[in-house]
């Protein structure tokens, strides 16, 4: 809370006491290449959407910051390059993220598959505490729909995932499926320190089922 | 709600935990192995006792291919992702196949085009300019389709009829309708059987009379083949910045020289040219070095195939380039300041007047000495306006001549004026003495 006093010290009261407490999260964003990670992110963070967004290399960092009711959540943003030979890297990232959003595209049965082939390897081996968003994008292209939204929401239900149908390019369910995170994301004094101090209590958890499924 | 945020968009290998960008996947990796394995660990459990045990089976994982294998059957409801960088599998080259297939398809559209050639130089050489011989002679040369049969135009289809008349394509003999016919000027026509004439480039109306009826297929092999000859002929972009470049080089070789020239004079304290002549200069050779540079750097950022022999000429070119900018243009003399001008030319205006001195006293004992030899001497003193002086006349032509030469910065034909100038500044003094005498 301390931390959260001296970052936000613009919006405390005369009597010192902080007016919100602002939490910082680490998101990762995984997914088949071309499912349109980057432009979710890029349509949640700057508003913006590109028609031939550029592949992403390695994986892109962003920041972006919501208002909650009573709290600041301040987003740490990975978004993660889709492409096969990147996969390897993809531990790195989601090691020690609060939240995850699995992307897929509605119109590519496949990607559906990678997708759950994504929160399969979360579930397994980050954080048991993560909570996982299920994105379904390209909801614009409706008529080229080729993943069903009920096998998609029967699946999130099975897994416990928050689910939502998106669309980068309409904007559609794009702010509302970061704001679901940010409400179901726990926003104890310690998540409040900022990454270092979640990451620690969050882990002191994982250590003995991570070390469980690599035996 | 979302509070738009300013930072930029960090995109790469970066690292999770100092967001440097590696470069590489597998930079990447090893960095956080190695830098951040340790704190991640300590962050993980403070007593992970587990955390120890997972390293030393991934560690093992690394280097033993078997247990990989054994984990990899454990997945087996998922795909398994192999952590290391996969070694390249048998590959075959299919480089001479493509080469083969190539070969031949170029070899045909080249025997086409060269045969298309070879009729229009025939059809070309020796055109009459009578409608009914130039038939004949177009029919000698390429044999043209017996259109009895052919009911539709060939190209698009369409009935031939009294309105739609039956053409022939001047270089292949086939049949088609007006619509479907393309015309080759034939100025045109000659520069590409004969690339040394001269070329015309009168942009008219192409039509039956001062055209070749060509079909489509023929205009494009013919087309294609003129593209090629003139790209083969077209200088490329380096080599016109380069020419360019040594035009500035060669302007600048006798401004540098003017411009010692002009320095020596003033330091030798001479009146021919001024300070402001001599800063014009400096700038004028300035603004070459500025030129030159400008076009080398535009040479050495010419889009260019790394390790090519392009790439070094187009370094050398820049090296070279910032070197004679370096040694010939900004290495110049530093001017004397107005001051030391001053000086010098004072020094040699005393060292002028302690002359004139004693010339004159010189003149004055000859006369002294004269007078007493005629006790009375005739003075013929001519009657000397100085208006009217032709000399004075000529003296101010020439002052002219200077101010406008100074103007344009054409300062050898200051040197040469000045020089005049002086010579008769010369001659009119020793007139007036001798008037005087």
């Amino acid at each position: 809370m301390d931390m959260a006093t001296n970052r936000n010290a613009a919006a405390q009261r005369p009597n010192g006491a902080p007016q919100t407490k602002v939490c910082q999260f680490k998101l990762v964003l995984l997914g088949e290449s071309a499912v349109g990670k980057s432009s979710l992110v890029l349509r949640f963070v700057k508003g913006q959407f590109h028609e031939y967004q550029e592949s992403t290399i390695g994986a892109a960092f962003l920041t972006q910051t919501l208002c909650l009711d009573d709290t600041t959540v301040k987003f740490e943003i990975w978004d993660t390059a889709g492409q096969e030979r990147y996969h390897s890297l993809a531990p790195m990232y989601y090691r020690g993220a609060q939240a995850a959003i699995v992307v897929y595209d509605i119109t590519n049965q496949d990607t559906f598959g990678r997708a759950k082939n994504w929160v399969k390897e979360l579930q397994r081996q980050a954080s048991p505490s993560i909570v996982i968003a299920l994105a379904g994008n390209k909801s614009d292209l409706a008529a080229k729909r080729m993943v069903e939204f009920e096998e998609a929401q029967a699946y999130a239900d099975e897994n416990g995932l928050l689910f939502m149908e998106t669309s980068a390019k309409t904007a559609m369910n794009v702010n509302d499926i970061f704001l679901a995170i940010a409400n179901k994301l726990p926003k104890s004094e310690s998540a409040g320190g900022g990454a270092a101090g979640g990451a620690r209590r969050l882990n002191d958890a994982d250590a003995p089922r991570s070390s469980s499924c690599c035996k | 709600m979302a509070a738009a945020n300013d930072e930029e968009i960090l995109e790469g290998f970066l690292c999770p935990i100092c967001k440097a960008d590696l470069k590489s996947a597998s930079q990447l990796t090893s960095h956080f192995e190695s830098l951040h394995q340790e704190e991640q660990d300590v962050l993980k459990s403070l007593k992970d006792i587990f955390g120890k045990a997972k390293k030393v089976i991934l560690n093992a994982d690394d280097t033993q291919l078997k247990e990989t294998f054994d984990r990899a059957l454990k997945f087996n409801s998922q795909e398994y992702y192999p952590y290391e960088e996969q070694t390249v599998g048998v590959s075959r080259s299919t480089t001479d196949y493509f080469k083969a297939v190539r070969s031949a398809r170029l070899e045909r559209f080249a025997t086409e085009t060269n045969k298309l050639l070879i009729r229009l130089d025939k059809l070309v050489c020796s055109m009459p300019s009578d409608p009914n011989l130039r038939k004949q002679h177009e029919q000698e040369v390429v044999p043209w389709l017996d259109g009895t049969s052919v009911k539709l135009c060939p190209n698009c289809a369409k009935t031939f009829s009294l309105t739609r008349r039956k053409h022939h394509c001047r270089l292949c003999g086939s049949i088609l309708c007006h619509d479907c016919s393309v015309f080759l000027d034939l100025n045109v026509a000659r520069t590409i059987v004969d690339p040394s004439a001269p070329q015309t480039s009168q942009e008219h109306e192409v039509n039956e009379k001062n055209g070749l009826r060509l079909c489509e297929h023929c205009y494009k092999l013919v087309e294609l083949r003129k593209q090629v000859q003139e790209n083969r002929n077209a200088k490329t972009v380096l080599v016109t910045a380069y020419e360019q470049m040594r035009g500035l080089m060669d302007q600048a070789q006798p401004a540098v020289a003017m411009y010692e020239k002009m320095c020596q004079s003033l330091f030798d304290g001479e009146t021919t040219y001024n300070l402001s002549d001599v800063n014009a200069m400096r700038g004028r050779i300035g603004k070459l070095a500025e030129g030159i540079g400008l076009l080398s750097k535009q040479i050495a950022a010419l889009p260019v195939e790394p390790n090519m022999r392009q790439a070094k000429v187009q370094e050398h070119i820049r090296q070279a380039a910032a070197h004679y900018i370096k040694e010939e243009l900004l290495s110049l003399r530093k001017l004397p300041t107005e001051a030391q001008i001053e000086e010098v030319r004072r020094e040699r205006y005393e060292r002028a007047q302690k002359q004139i001195q004693l010339e004159r006293q010189r003149v004055e004992l000859e006369r002294e000495w004269r007078s007493e030899a005629e006790s009375s001497g005739s003075r013929s003193n001519g009657a000397t306006h100085d208006d009217d002086n032709p000399l004075l006349e000529q003296m101010n032509i020439i002052r002219q001549y200077i101010k406008d030469a100074r103007k344009e910065l054409r300062f050898e034909e200051v040197a040469i004026l000045e020089k005049n100038l002086k010579e008769l500044k010369k001659e009119y003094q020793l007139q007036m003495l001798s008037y005087k005498s």
